[in-house]
């Protein structure tokens, strides 16, 4: 019953965005117009490119990316048992941003930017997988704060590419296309494939002890779990850029409405992350049609300005509740 | 990701070893871990349908040889045997459908309720894809039952006192149904009652034909309700046998450095000590 509540309750606030998404612009357009446009007999050539190729996109991508991220965040929460740790804890999101400003450094203005973004965080999961064995926390916020000295110290000597970094570094949503949905959405299929891995989760947060005297696997299972987090991260990454705290805040608000079980939290974070990052962007595209003289969708507001901004006291909310004990002790 | 596993499962109604046969056997381990070995080729044998209790000070090596008895740590040399197949020849699911552990610390997420726990000792028998389905099966309310816990099913662990949240942790064990238990300090945070009613248990579960090797801190209680003691001291076999054999002065002094005396138990029988 409850479940049947939180499921029509999310496809209507699902369904509230995307609309949302679609009326709202630069362009006023008529809802009839955009309707029309949707349905494939738009009244003029100009309210089909508007809607299916700037503000369709923009939204698909904004869920996908937003689905990805709070997938990503319960599966590396789940490897390390800390709620704390979220994707920049792999140190994904930096590794794709440096990887966007090296190829743009070697090869200015080339238009295989999302490539290097995706080739970067991949690379960035593999050295965490490579080195990661001890500490895998530890390694992956040691690996994404050498990923960053080595951007900054990147841009210091050329800031050419600022502009597009820091699309990547801050995370943004705007000038979406309709390439970059047909990029993103296969990845898609990591969050069935985390909800798989689902009750593997729940032995594994018992304490590796148990977990194993449970008859998982030691190595293979937090091995599955974080390969497709890494996964999840990079896609994500690559659609929106290392958007920060909706991979930290979905799972957390999930497990309030939904408990700490794994198959019923990947699905709820998976589409409370898609929410919670499509309604920043929203936030942020009204904030910068207010912003006289800005293209708001080009340049704007960045949509990872806007999560930081709502995550970081949540952040802080929880550090400070999670002095109290988040993990019971056996006895 | 464990796979599915060839082996069939023997019927867990008849129990695979005949009873008085070693059904766990560590065959000289030495065991470690990364800095300093704890147990050096140590053996123990443990016959099927018997309750053991270890006994040793702090840090004597009791949770470290109870771990490698259920494949939790691989020793570097020897090998623990489960009806004579070394462990590490087993799949590990396999292994954890005969053997459950009740490690002596252990987490559960915040938030995570008693049943939901309880449901993880299903994990070895059902499998990672049938445990995908939200099912309460026969035991776990068997489980729930038999440790008193079936009242506080839905409560989550953190509400719980430390003695409930430990029986919530033995129900767990329990719903592993396996043929073979291994429970270390399963009566800390337990209030007297709780304590005999736990133990009181494993005695009806060895009753039942289940083998049963437990770490006590209470000798007396290892005395009463084990029938085999086997005490360690600085990772070795001080003294093994039954209680009548184990709990005597010149133990008591040797391995625990208390001095005392020790009578029968009026009820059981059973040696008693007292200090002197
Ligand atoms: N995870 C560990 N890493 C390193 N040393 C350990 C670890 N666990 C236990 N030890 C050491 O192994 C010895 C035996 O510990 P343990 O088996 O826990 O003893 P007991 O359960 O009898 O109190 C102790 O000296 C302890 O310090
Ligand atoms: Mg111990």
């Amino acid at each position: 019953m409850r479940t049947l509540a939180l499921a029509v309750g999310a496809a209507l606030a699902v369904v509230a965005l995307v609309a949302a998404h679609l009326f709202v612009g630069r362009s006023a357009l008529a809802p009839g117009d955009v309707a029309a446009a949707l349905l494939g007999h738009a009244r003029e050539p100009a309210h089909e490119i508007i809607v299916l190729r700037f503000r369709l996109p923009r939204v698909l991508v904004g869920l996908a990316a937003g689905a990805l991220l709070a997938t990503s965040g319960v599966l590396v929460q789940a490897v390390v048992r800390n709620p704390l740790a979220e994707p920049a804890t792999t140190g994904v999101g930096s590794g794709a941003a440096l990887a966007v400003v090296v190829s743009l450094l070697v090869a200015p203005g080339h238009p295989y930017v999302a490539v290097a973004a995706l080739l970067g965080a991949l690379a960035a999961g593999g050295l965490l997988f490579v080195l990661g064995r001890r500490s895998l926390a530890l390694t992956g916020i040691l690996l994404g704060a050498v990923f960053g000295s080595l951007t900054s110290f990147a841009l210091v000597l050329d800031s050419a590419p600022m502009g597009t970094v820091l699309r990547w570094l801050v995370g943004s949503l705007n000038a979406r296309t309709t390439g970059d949905w047909d990029a993103v959405a296969p990845w898609l299929l990591t969050v069935p494939l985390a909800w798989l891995l689902a009750s593997h989760m729940n032995a594994w947060a018992l304490g590796e002890t148990t977990a194993v005297g449970l008859g998982v696997r030691r190595l293979l299972t937090p091995a599955a779990i974080l390969g497709v987090a890494v996964l999840a991260a990079a896609a994500a990454v690559t659609a929106a850029g290392a958007v920060a705290f909706v991979g930290l805040v979905a799972p957390h608000a999930a497990r309030m409405l939904v408990g700490s079980d794994h198959r019923r939290l990947v699905p709820a974070a998976a589409v409370l992350g898609a929410l919670l990052l499509s309604a920043a962007d929203l936030v942020a595209f009204a904030v910068s049609l207010e912003l006289p003289g800005a293209r708001p969708d080009v340049a704007g507001v960045p949509v990872g300005a806007v999560t930081a901004l709502i995550g970081a006291p949540l952040l802080v909310h929880l550090v400070r509740r999670s002095a109290r004990p988040t993990l019971q002790e056996r006895g | 990701m464990t796979s599915s596993l060839p082996t069939p499962l023997p019927p867990p109604s008849t129990p695979p070893s005949t009873p008085g046969a070693p059904v766990l056997a560590a065959d000289r381990i030495t065991v470690g871990y990364r800095d300093a070995l704890v147990l050096e080729a140590l053996s123990l044998a443990v016959a099927a349908g018997t309750a053991t209790a270890l006994v040793g000070p702090n840090g004597s090596g009791k949770s470290t040889l109870l771990a490698a008895l259920a494949r939790v740590l691989a020793p570097r040399s020897g090998a623990v045997r489960l009806d004579g197949t070394p462990l590490r020849d087993l799949p590990t699911r396999a292994v954890a459908r005969r053997i459950a552990l009740l490690p002596q610390t252990s987490t559960a997420p915040p938030g995570a309720t008693v049943r939901e726990l309880v449901e993880q000792g299903r994990y070895p028998q059902r499998g990672p894809w049938a445990m995908l389905r939200r099912t309460d099966d026969a035991a776990m309310e068997r489980a729930l039952e038999r440790t008193g816990v079936a009242h506080l099913a839905d409560r989550r662990l953190a509400t719980l006192s430390g003695g409930e949240r430990q029986r919530a942790w033995i129900a767990m064990a329990l719903a592993q149904e396996t043929d073979v238990l291994l429970l270390d300090e399963p009566t800390t945070y337990l209030d007297v009652r709780h304590q005999l009613d736990l133990l009181r248990l494993v005695g009806r579960l060895r009753d039942e034909g289940m083998t049963v090797v437990m770490v006590l801190h209470d000798l007396n209680q290892a005395a009463r309700y084990a029938d085999r003691v086997v005490a360690l001291r600085e990772g070795r076999i001080v003294a093994d046998g039954a209680p009548e054999a184990v709990v005597t002065p010149a133990l008591l002094r040797g391995v625990f450095e208390i001095d005392a005396v020790v009578v029968p138990d009026p009820v059981s029988g059973r040696p008693h000590f007292v200090e002197r």
